[in-house]
């Protein structure tokens, strides 16, 4: 069931109340009854996918703790239980989502080389989730090998942190400490919390179904005709897609985020307003920073970061973001998504010496017009390599490169009357609210959190008033739901 | 905790004025929208308004194969076409509904195709209407009914209902009522016709749409109106749909007139594209329909409060 549904909003309210009331007396209770929810929750989605989340938690679990017992007496053999468990977690991984791709790629190798393979793909479903929840457990049996954690001794604990409602189908993925410590007290109910965690969902459904909504059936159509559009056309498409695929995953992070406030739990933030980024590598200290925190902890610095010279940093910067790409799929476009980014880090880090020597020369660091430049410029590489991502093949992003130059035209407005009229309005609003939070934060708060009661009040209804007036409100689905 | 609920109520109590607010202001604007042309006061116009002894209904197929002017200089009646791009039987049979609450045409003509009757389109007629839910008994009967009780639950919210109109009410206030008022017609121009024919697979009617086909054939019996269930002349061949209609015509004692492959108007310049004639095509298939629908008005009653033009 989507967040943003009445279904969601009639389970919610029941978990809530049942967390708050009859549950409320031990942190034991809570956890089992949100375990409970959970199961329920990806169950609703796919029942038959419950036995492999079921395995998986218990599989780590044990390994956690086979780890932990063996971490001071016999490291290495703690460290092979760790190598199994991260094997364990890509084998899955590579299974229901790169299994067929794998076989459709080795055909067309032999066939290149003029062996005539013919090897038949498999029906495999791919549970919902699953590049979220493997990196979960992974990141727990690495931190219990790290020595960073202990293990948890609570299995309905640990099962809870993998299975968690609110951030199992996309995400923030959360790291096992920090998590799993909330989980050891119980949570009492604040209206602070409440309130937080309210604004906090709302905020998200602006962003998604008032932004992220409205920009879809736009892209939709120009990146499915794609070679039917001008140069404008395409660029604007581009342009746009960074922004959907930013409002549509941060607002369901914030739903996330918000949901788990109203329970009492403090999930991990996934975007600290990406767009006011001034190169590539800031972008990706903004962006998804739960998964690209993870990558940089277990993929870069595990691979040596910057540790090992610079032409070896500029190749783990490149490996780390190919992962990035294939993390989110098993299609070429997704690897074009990550090697770019991953050349424009390496890039910016190869340059950053002579940039900074630039800066000091001429004073430029401070300037206003060269920061919203670099900004601007960081915002055209990021929606180029959206595109890549959006695209429904390497053919496709060859012909909207190509179609990108030469052929300007009047822009293609037909497809969301929506969206060039209410939907630019919203994104005014957001990025007003997102230029507040980066350049104002020590002053007073706006709107919604505002220090006058009245306002605040005022606000959050013209907010629920915005939305249902505006927002796309049949509920469209999520775009990282299919990773 | 208490300042806290008074805040949650405060709140609340704003959305609900908002909502009371909106409503008041969206019926008055919807109800008083001006006859432009655009898709949603012909909707509007249609549903609401609208009265002439001749009604046409049916899809973008009647929208733009149907010429009132020529029909009318022919019958010497007022004729009104109420087609609509992309919506289904359906929603024929809650123009109709709403008609009748207006004025008994003598002639209703329905024009079918496959999307309109496999179930493709349903979801169009209940978001293209739901902002007229509460005002038109008709659309309020069919939401009603379809069973989604969510649908209905959210429909109690104007914010809800008006969702997404904001934009199409403006553009429509904006471009004002049209110098004469519309006819429903719209002509398409040129040809982009793409040689050869578009065939389907088996064909699987929807239950709702073939109820509600029962549905108008039922209401036009018992108001005395002559109905004539009529396939307009395309390159899209769907043998199924034709022969499913065929027997549900018989069934209903319902005319019916398949003039999908219509020899007289079989060449590509008749056409703008594979499903749809284009204005030439239009006004020779208006005049091939005229003797027909002659025919059917002489055997209906005295005609009832119809405005004629």
């Amino acid at each position: 069931m989507l967040i943003n549904s009445i279904d969601f909003a009639t389970f919610f309210a029941i978990v809530l109340v049942v967390y708050y009331t009859v549950a409320r007396s031990t942190a034991a209770r809570q956890n089992v009854w949100l375990l409970a929810a959970s199961y329920a929750f990806y169950g609703y989605a796919d029942w038959r996918m419950l036995p492999l989340l079921a395995a998986a938690t218990v599989v780590f679990f044990a390994l956690g703790r086979a780890i932990a017992s063996r971490r001071a007496s016999s490291p290495a053999a703690a460290s092979r239980l760790t190598a199994a468990g991260i094997v364990a977690g890509v084998g899955v991984l590579w299974y229901f989502k790169y299994l067929n791709f794998s076989i459709q790629e080795f055909t067309a190798l032999m066939r290149a080389i003029g062996v005539n393979a013919n090897v038949a793909t498999m029906k495999v479903v791919m549970p919902i989730g699953i590049s979220f929840f493997t990196f979960k457990l992974m990141s727990y049996v690495i931190e219990v090998r790290k020595g960073n954690m202990d293990a948890c001794g609570s299995l309905t604990d640990f099962a809870t942190y993998v299975a968690f409602f609110p951030t199992i189908m996309s995400g923030p993925i959360d790291r096992p400490a920090p998590f799993l410590a909330q989980l050891r007290r119980p949570r009492r109910f604040s209206t602070a919390d409440i309130s937080a965690g309210g604004l906090t969902i709302l905020w998200g459904f602006f962003m998604k179904m008032c932004i992220a909504d409205r920009i879809s059936p736009y892209t939709d159509a120009v990146f499915n005709n794609c070679g039917n559009h001008n140069s404008t056309t395409l660029i604007a498409a581009s342009l746009l897609y960074l922004m959907q695929m930013y409002t549509d995953f941060a607002g369901y992070s914030c739903m996330a985020i918000g949901v788990g406030r109203l329970l009492g739990i403090s999930v991990t933030e996934n975007f600290a307003r990406p767009f006011f980024a001034q190169n590539v590598a800031d972008f990706w200290r903004r962006w998804h920073m739960s998964l690209s925190s993870w990558l940089r902890d277990y993929i870069y610095i595990a691979l040596g970061g910057n540790r090992r010279g610079k032409w070896r940093t500029y190749a783990n910067l490149l490996v780390t973001f190919v992962v990035c790409g294939i993390w989110h799929g098993a299609n070429w476009t997704y690897i074009m998504f990550g090697t770019w980014h991953g050349l424009w880090v390496a890039i910016d880090k190869a340059a950053s010496g002579p940039r900074k020597r630039l800066e000091a020369r001429f004073g430029l660091a401070p300037k206003r017009a060269y920061r919203m430049a670099r900004q601007l410029l960081t915002y055209l590489l990021c929606a180029y390599g959206a595109m890549m991502f959006r695209a429904n093949s390497l053919a496709d992003i060859g012909t909207i490169t190509r179609g990108m130059w030469g052929n300007f035209g009047p822009l293609f407005t037909t497809a969301s009357t929506q969206l060039f009229t209410v939907g630019a309005l919203s994104v005014c609003i957001m990025l007003y609210k997102e230029w507040r939070d980066e350049h104002l934060a020590a002053a007073p708060g706006h709107f919604m959190h505002s220090r006058r009661r009245w306002v605040r009040l005022a606000s959050a209804a013209a907010m629920i008033v915005y939305i249902a007036l505006t927002g796309e409100v049949d509920g469209v689905s999520f775009i990282y739901f299919q990773f | 905790m208490k300042k806290w609920i008074l805040s949650i109520a405060a709140v609340a109590a704003i959305v609900i004025a908002a909502d009371m607010a909106v409503g008041a202001a969206g019926n008055a604007l919807m109800w008083h929208m001006p006859d432009a042309g655009t898709f949603e006061s012909d909707l509007n116009q249609a549903l609401n308004h609208k009265r002439a002894d001749v009604l046409i209904l049916g899809s973008s197929k009647a929208k733009h194969h149907y010429v009132p002017q020529v029909l009318a200089d022919s019958l010497g009646m007022s004729v009104y076409n109420a087609g609509a791009d992309g919506h289904d039987v359906a929603y024929a049979s809650m123009v109709l509904q709403s008609w009748l609450t207006r004025c008994r045409p003598s002639v209703v003509v329905l024009d079918i195709c496959n999307s309109m009757v496999n179930g493709d389109w349903v979801a169009n007629s209940i978001g293209d209407v739901k902002c007229h839910y509460g005002a038109n008994r008709a659309v309020t009967g069919y939401i009603d009914s379809s069973g989604d009780w969510r649908l209905r639950l959210k429909l109690h919210s104007s914010l809800y209902r008006l969702n997404g109109s904001e934009v199409w009410l403006a553009k429509t206030y904006l471009k004002g009522p049209l110098p004469e008022p519309s006819d429903g017609y719209s002509p398409l121009q040129g040809s982009d016709m793409k040689p050869g024919v578009t065939t389907y697979g088996p064909f699987s009617p929807s239950p709702i749409e073939a109820g509600q086909l029962q549905a108008i054939a039922t209401l036009c019996r018992r108001h005395g109106i002559a109905l004539r269930i009529v396939l307009s002349p395309n390159h899209e061949i769907d043998n199924g749909m034709r022969r499913w209609l065929a027997a549900e015509a018989r069934r209903s004692g319902v005319a019916l007139s398949d003039f999908t492959e219509l020899p007289g108007l079989w060449a590509d310049h008749y056409y703008k594209d594979r499903g749809h004639m284009n204005h030439t095509g239009a006004v020779k298939f208006s005049s091939i329909m005229a003797p027909l629908l002659r025919t059917d008005a002489a055997g209906t009653a005295p005609i009832g409060k119809c405005v004629t033009k």
